[in-house]
């Protein structure tokens, strides 16, 4: 497929905004290996189980560009090509990879190449991670070894993740309704169950679990690391707004002006539970009235989930959104949950609205449904199959889904098993003129005071890179308190 | 048995005996075991909270204000600007004193504070504070002839490490049957849940003990560090609280009331963990069964890195749950003493339970050694109350503190977005805050030459 065709597909696609049941149940039909991605839950659930439509564990390669390096491995001396580059380099392209004239690399003001944004070529066929290796910023060297931003390399326009495989299967508009048909699901099935100490089934949960991205990492890899699937695909599922603030910063990140949260001691933010880099192993606690993940590198990720209780909706008609304490939105959410048999299900509500880098932005009207299913070889608990529905009226077109493995390595008592180092972020990195700066005791800056709640990050762009640039008015901001 | 420190082992047991049974509160606040043990459930020798707050401060009202309805009352000896009766003040102290490191001699007099507590002096300048008119000079008086009693503050146990503690009940533990090997089912499940906010006072608190009392826990250097910092936030107020800048709180500012509220709690057979905060989350994770690793500086169980919170084993004798945490970062707390990363603790959690056997929360308790910091182990022991079951009432906020206050010129300042500053990047783990006072407000002081606590060599 040449770029033509990938951009007529991909707008063909970003027209779509619903998938049928008939489409899945295709899917189920002729994709058994898929299955593999998901647990056998026993039953065709009206909310959870679902096969995916595609996994990128069944894609042969990255989208690119990066480099194609084994761990450890040492750049060679040669520092225009210092490893072999998965992708190409924008004056060697492939035959039927036709440039746009002005794309993301070398415009002045992506804000007014709004109608190039659907259009894999305008960002040079590069993954949403790869925005991050064009300079460097995350991980060196860059793959783009020009002094010119306007030199970055490209991507393989021919691959890419089905946005049918990212959007939800199922056909709920909230999570509420979500939530609600799955319990009542589980309540014809007998539940939901209400354990004791006593008849608690979920004991061999209680360990540590494999991290997303380490040596060894097993099938966790999903397409919210950005790695398998072109920019316009993710564009596809946000609000004009949200594509809009999604493309700043991938303008900013291939010219080497990355604003990570964890960078600067911020907050990371709900979403990146599910960005391998930001959390390493899992720790689960499981009691009968609450289950306890955590995982965090930079920051710490904590996620509670009250069993059986409700939440309260009486802001919900105003426009407010589900909660289980005061009316204030909290970083990581307030999560509650049910059990079916030895299944969790919950539901994530009440989430301050925030960014992940490399992903797009969301707003304090996310919620989501996260089903925790063991997953079992020969009888044996071997980890569990994380599902998860996004719902954000405000930041996506439609509700997407990510489904992951947690792989159990440890029990707390196992010797060898360290305890969770919880993560005290001493910051050493400042925005010094709008570039990251590390910086010794003693160094003097002129520091500004950030808007926490105001995109912290974009205020930093625009001050600093967007002189001149045709930035439309902003229309309601994404957290305004009136 | 004597200890280093001159203490007699065991001689505690019918003092703490006696003082129990004629206070029927101070026996509330120790933990209910039918045993005597040799390294817990030792009554608590003075309940903190029936000695009164030495001031000086003000209660209702608020100065400055004409509308507060409330009458201010004042508490202490004398009022601003007063001397109270049958004292004669020191020629200089604290208040007038313009270099405290030269005052070393007068820190060990309760007069050179005024008589006042770590926490009246922390409040002077504050809306409640007796710091007066012409303050620092006018600050007021605390009581002079009340004061928490040393004995009632230092371990009553013989231990002189965490170490030989821990073993001692463990083998006492073992002589008893155990330790316990709890499942599921037989895990004390009902320790879970909510504990409210209130967990009595204790000398920790230190609204009811003079400074020379605190001073007398500690070795030389932590002594310099705590006048440093009463000197600082009485006279030339200037405070540099950790959460004001977002900083880590520290291991224990678990134990001031002021950085925790309510307590949650979740329990299981390998592991308990009890949540708390309200500037910066506190995380401790018992890992029952677990044996530390013992060859690096101090025990662990991870990495040769000191964790903020430490790293914490444990083991159940029955409902009894015994801990031992170990490699914590060295930090400070305000209004109390600073502290290494030698620090350690014993911690044991007893239920407490009604006449009718209910189990209505736990006893805390805990014995801190840190031989860099205090002159032998002291001990805090407080109750907390279970207020609900998870599956009621408020979820645990996790805390992001989002930073609006910073040291400009040395001094904490609210700033709003969009102001700037000259901002000076500090080193986390040189006491910043110790650092910034001695560069802008100690400069004309004779401050003595000492070693890093945090060097690295």
């Amino acid at each position: 497929m040449g770029p033509q065709s990938v951009y007529r597909f991909k707008v063909k696609r970003m027209k779509k905004r619903a998938i049928t049941s008939l489409a899945v149940a295709a899917g189920l039909v002729s994709a058994p290996a898929l299955a593999q991605k998901m647990p056998d839950i026993g039953f065709e659930s009206v909310g959870r189980g679902r096969p995916l439509a595609a996994s990128v564990l069944d894609m042969e390669r990255e989208v690119g560009p990066n480099w194609i390096r084994q761990f450890g491995a040492q750049p060679s001396d040669d520092p225009k090509n210092p490893f072999p580059l998965n992708g190409h380099r924008h004056d060697d392209l492939p035959r039927g990879y036709d440039p746009l004239p002005r794309d993301l690399f070398n415009s002045p003001d992506f804000y007014a190449d709004k109608e190039l944004w659907s259009d894999p070529r305008y960002f040079r066929c590069n993954s949403p991670q790869a925005t991050e290796y064009q300079r460097g910023v995350l991980a060196r060297p860059g793959v783009n070894t020009s002094d010119s931003d306007a030199d970055g390399p490209w991507g393989h326009c021919e691959i890419d993740m089905p946005r049918e495989a990212i959007v939800s299967p199922y056909g709920f508009k909230t999570a509420q309704e979500h939530y609600e048909a799955l319990k009542a699901e589980t309540t014809k099935r007998g539940g939901p169950d209400v354990y004791t100490f006593e008849n608690f089934p979920a004991v061999e949960w209680n360990g540590v679990y494999q991290r997303p991205n380490g040596p060894g990492a097993q099938n966790q890899m999903n397409w919210y690391w950005g790695r398998h699937l072109q920019i316009p695909t993710v564009l596809s599922v946000l609000t004009p707004q949200y594509q809009e603030w999604f493309v700043q910063e991938a303008y900013h990140q291939v010219r080497g002006h990355a604003m990570w949260p964890s960078t600067f001691c911020w907050p990371e933010g709900f979403m990146r539970r599910w960005y391998p880099a930001a959390v390493w192993e899992h720790y689960v606690i499981a009691t009968p009235d609450l289950v306890h993940v955590r995982a965090g590198v930079a920051r710490n990720f904590i996620q509670d989930i009250y069993v059986g209780r409700e939440f309260n909706m009486e802001d919900v008609p105003n426009g407010g959104v589900p909660r289980l304490g005061a009316a204030v939105p909290r970083w990581y959410g307030e999560t509650i949950g049910f059990w079916d048999d030895d299944v969790l299900i919950t539901w994530t509500s009440n989430i301050q609205g925030w960014k992940s880098h490399a992903q797009f932005e969301f707003s304090s009207k996310m919620q989501s449904i996260e089903i925790y299913t063991p997953i079992r070889e020969n009888g044996k608990f071997i980890g569990l199959n994380h599902e998860t529905i996004l719902y954000d009226e405000e930041a996506l077109v439609e509700p997407v889904r990510i489904v992951r493995n947690l792989h159990k390595i440890n029990d707390y008592t196992d010797d060898d098993q360290v305890p969770y180092a919880f993560i005290e972020c001493v910051q050493t990195i400042f925005s010094v003129n709008g570039v990251n700066t590390p910086l010794t005791p003693g160094s003097k800056i002129e520091y500004e005071m950030p808007d926490m709640y105001g995109r912290p990050w974009a205020k930093v762009w625009e001050e600093h890179f967007e002189q001149g640039m045709s930035k439309p008015v902003a229309n309601e901001d994404l957290f305004d308190f009136e | 048995m004597t200890t280093k420190n001159g203490r007699k082992g065991f001689g505690w047991y019918a003092a703490a005996a006696a003082v129990a049974i004629g206070s029927s509160a101070a026996a509330q606040q120790s933990p209910q075991i039918d045993f005597e043990s040799v390294g817990r459930g030792a009554p608590v020798m003075v309940d903190a909270a029936t000695l009164p707050v030495l001031g000086a401060t003000y209660q209702g009202g608020f100065r400055g204000n004409p509308n507060a309805q409330a009458e201010r009352t004042f508490i202490g000896s004398a009022p601003p600007g007063e001397v109270p009766d049958g004292i004669e003040p020191l020629p200089r102290d604290m208040f007038t004193s313009d270099d405290f490191y030269k005052d070393r001699e007068l820190w060990s007099d309760k007069r050179y504070w005024r008589c006042n507590s770590t926490v009246a002096i922390e409040d002077a300048w504050t809306a409640r504070g007796a710091i007066g008119d012409n303050g620092p000079k006018t600050m007021g008086w605390g009581h002079c002839d009340s004061d928490y009693p040393r004995e009632a503050i230092v371990s009553p146990y013989p231990f002189e490490t965490a170490q030989e503690h821990y073993e001692a009940l463990l083998a006492e533990t073992k002589k008893r049957g155990g330790p316990t090997q709890h499942t599921y089912a037989t895990v004390p499940g009902e320790w879970t849940g909510r504990y409210g906010r209130g967990f009595g006072e204790t000398w920790y608190q230190a609204r009811r003990m003079q400074v020379p009392t605190m001073l007398s826990l500690l070795t030389p250097k932590y002594q310099t560090y705590l006048v440093q910092e009463t000197y600082h936030q009485g006279n030339t107020n200037v405070s540099h609280w950790q959460s004001q800048y977002c900083w880590p709180e520290g291991f224990m500012r678990r134990w001031h009331a002021a950085a925790v509220r309510d307590h949650y709690i979740t329990v299981t057979p390998q592991q308990v963990q009890i949540m708390t905060g309200v500037a910066r989350n506190f995380i401790t994770n018992v890992l029952v069964g677990r044996e530390f690793n013992m060859s690096g500086a101090v025990p662990r169980l991870g990495a040769d890195v000191p964790r903020w919170y430490g790293e914490t084993i444990g083991f159940w004798d029955n409902d009894t749950l015994i801990t031992w945490t170990s490699n914590v970062i060295g930090w400070k707390v305000h209004a109390a003493f600073e502290f290494s990363n030698k620090m350690q603790t014993i911690e044991i959690y007893s239920p407490n339970r009604d006449a009718t056997g209910k189990f209505v929360g736990l006893n805390h308790e805990a014995i801190f050694y840190d031989e860099d910091a205090l002159v032998e182990p002291v001990r805090i022991v407080r109750n907390f109350t279970k207020s609900s079951d998870l599956t009621e009432d408020d979820p645990y906020v996790y805390i992001e503190c989002v930073q609006t206050i910073f040291p400009v010129e040395g001094k904490a300042t609210p700033l709003t977005p969009g102001a700037t500053f000259e901002h000076e990047v500090l080193d986390m783990f040189g006491r910043p805050w110790g650092y910034l006072w001695e560069k802008y407000y100690e400069q004309h002081m004779e401050r003595p030459e000492e070693e890093d606590i945090f060097s690295f060599e």
